[in-house]
C-alpha cells in the first residue's frame, strides 16, 4: 500500500516538472522572450559591427553566429499560448502570431533558414558572401517585425 | 568625310545618361535589389539608428547626472562607429522604413548631414575616450544633431 502511494507521488512530481512550463505566468514567458530577442539582436549587431570592420575577426563573427542559430531553433518555443497582449503584460508581440499561425511559422522556418545560410557563409571564410547572408538575415528579422511586431514606443 | 561630331556627341552624352541612369553619387537604382536585398538595407539602417537612440538617451543620463559615467567612453565611441556607418546604410537608393524619398532627393544636403555628424561624433568619442564628461556634456547638443535632420528627412511611425 505504501509502495503504491510512494510511485503515484513520484509519478505526480515528475508529471508537475514535466508540465511546469506550460504553467510559467505569461509575464515570465514573455521575460524570457524578450530577453532572448535581445540577445539575439546583440548577436546581429556583433556580425555587422565585425562585417564593417576593415579586419573582421573570424572567431567573434563564429560564436556570433553560433548563437544565432541556436535562437533559431529555439525561437519556436518562445510563443507559447496566452503569452500574447493582455492587461498587465507589455510586450510587441501582435496578436496576428497567434491567430495566423502558418504564417508566423513560415516567417520563423525563413528566419531559421537564414541562420543556416549565415553560418554556411562565416563558416566559408568569403567576407562578401557573409555580408550578403547577414543582408538576407537581416530581411528575415524585418519580414517578420513588419507583420507580427508593433513598436513598442 | 564622315563626321566626328557624333563620336565627339556621344563622349559627352555618355557620362550624363550613366548618372541619370544610377542617380545620385554611389547611388543603386532600386529596381535591380529584390525585395530581400531591399528589406536588408532597410534593417540594416533601422538597427544603426536604434543603437544611436539607445546610445544617446544613456549619454543625455550621464549628462545628467542620472546615470554614472564609467562607461562613457564606450558609449560615446558606439555613436562614432554608429555615425560612421549611417552615410554607407544610406548610399544604396532604397527608401523605406521611414526614411523620406527626399534623402536621395536631396543627396548633396542629405549626405552633408551625415558627413558633419561622423566628424562631430568623433570629437565626441575623443572627449569620452579622455574620460571629459564636462567637455562631452557642453558638445552634446551639437554633436547629435538628430532632430534638425530627423525633423526634414524622416517620416512618421507606422500605426501597429
Amino acid at each position: 500500500m505504501f509502495t503504491i502511494i510512494r510511485n503515484v507521488a513520484f509519478a505526480s512530481l515528475a508529471l508537475a516538472g514535466l508540465a511546469a512550463p506550460l504553467f510559467a505566468a505569461p509575464a515570465d514567458q514573455v521575460r524570457t522572450r524578450i530577453g532572448a530577442y535581445q540577445d539575439l539582436g546583440t548577436q546581429f549587431k556583433s556580425i555587422n559591427d565585425g562585417l564593417r570592420s576593415p579586419t573582421p575577426q573570424p572567431a567573434v563573427l563564429r560564436a556570433a553566429v553560433q548563437k544565432i542559430r541556436s535562437a533559431a531553433t529555439q525561437q519556436y518555443n518562445w510563443f507559447p499560448a496566452g503569452s500574447g497582449p493582455q492587461p498587465g503584460i507589455k510586450t510587441a508581440a501582435k496578436p496576428a502570431i497567434w491567430a495566423q499561425t502558418a504564417q508566423f511559422r513560415q516567417a520563423q522556418n525563413a528566419f531559421a533558414a537564414q541562420a543556416t545560410a549565415l553560418e554556411r557563409a562565416v563558416n566559408g571564410g568569403n567576407i562578401a558572401a557573409m555580408r550578403s547572408a547577414a543582408r538576407s538575415l537581416g530581411a528575415t528579422c524585418k519580414g517578420c517585425h513588419d507583420q507580427f511586431r508593433s513598436d513598442e514606443k | 568625310m564622315k563626321s566626328r561630331y557624333p563620336l565627339a556627341l556621344c563622349a559627352i552624352l555618355a557620362p550624363v545618361i550613366a548618372v541619370l541612369a544610377i542617380g545620385p553619387a554611389g547611388a543603386t537604382p532600386e529596381d535591380i535589389l529584390s525585395k530581400q536585398e531591399a528589406d536588408g538595407i532597410i534593417f540594416e539602417r533601422q538597427n544603426i539608428m536604434l543603437q544611436l537612440e539607445k546610445d544617446a538617451e544613456l549619454l543625455g543620463e550621464m549628462a545628467a547626472g542620472l546615470k554614472p559615467a564609467e562607461k562613457l567612453a564606450e558609449v560615446t565611441q558606439s555613436i562614432a562607429d554608429s555615425a560612421s556607418a549611417s552615410k554607407a546604410a544610406f548610399v544604396p537608393h532604397v527608401p523605406g522604413g521611414r526614411s523620406k524619398p527626399d534623402v536621395w532627393a536631396n543627396w548633396a544636403d542629405y549626405s552633408t548631414r551625415l558627413d558633419e555628424f561622423d566628424l562631430s561624433a568623433k570629437k565626441l568619442a575623443e572627449l569620452g575616450a579622455k574620460g571629459d564628461l564636462i567637455g562631452v556634456t557642453n558638445v552634446l547638443g551639437s554633436a547629435l544633431p538628430c532632430k534638425e535632420c530627423h525633423d526634414v528627412y524622416r517620416g512618421p511611425k507606422k500605426a501597429s
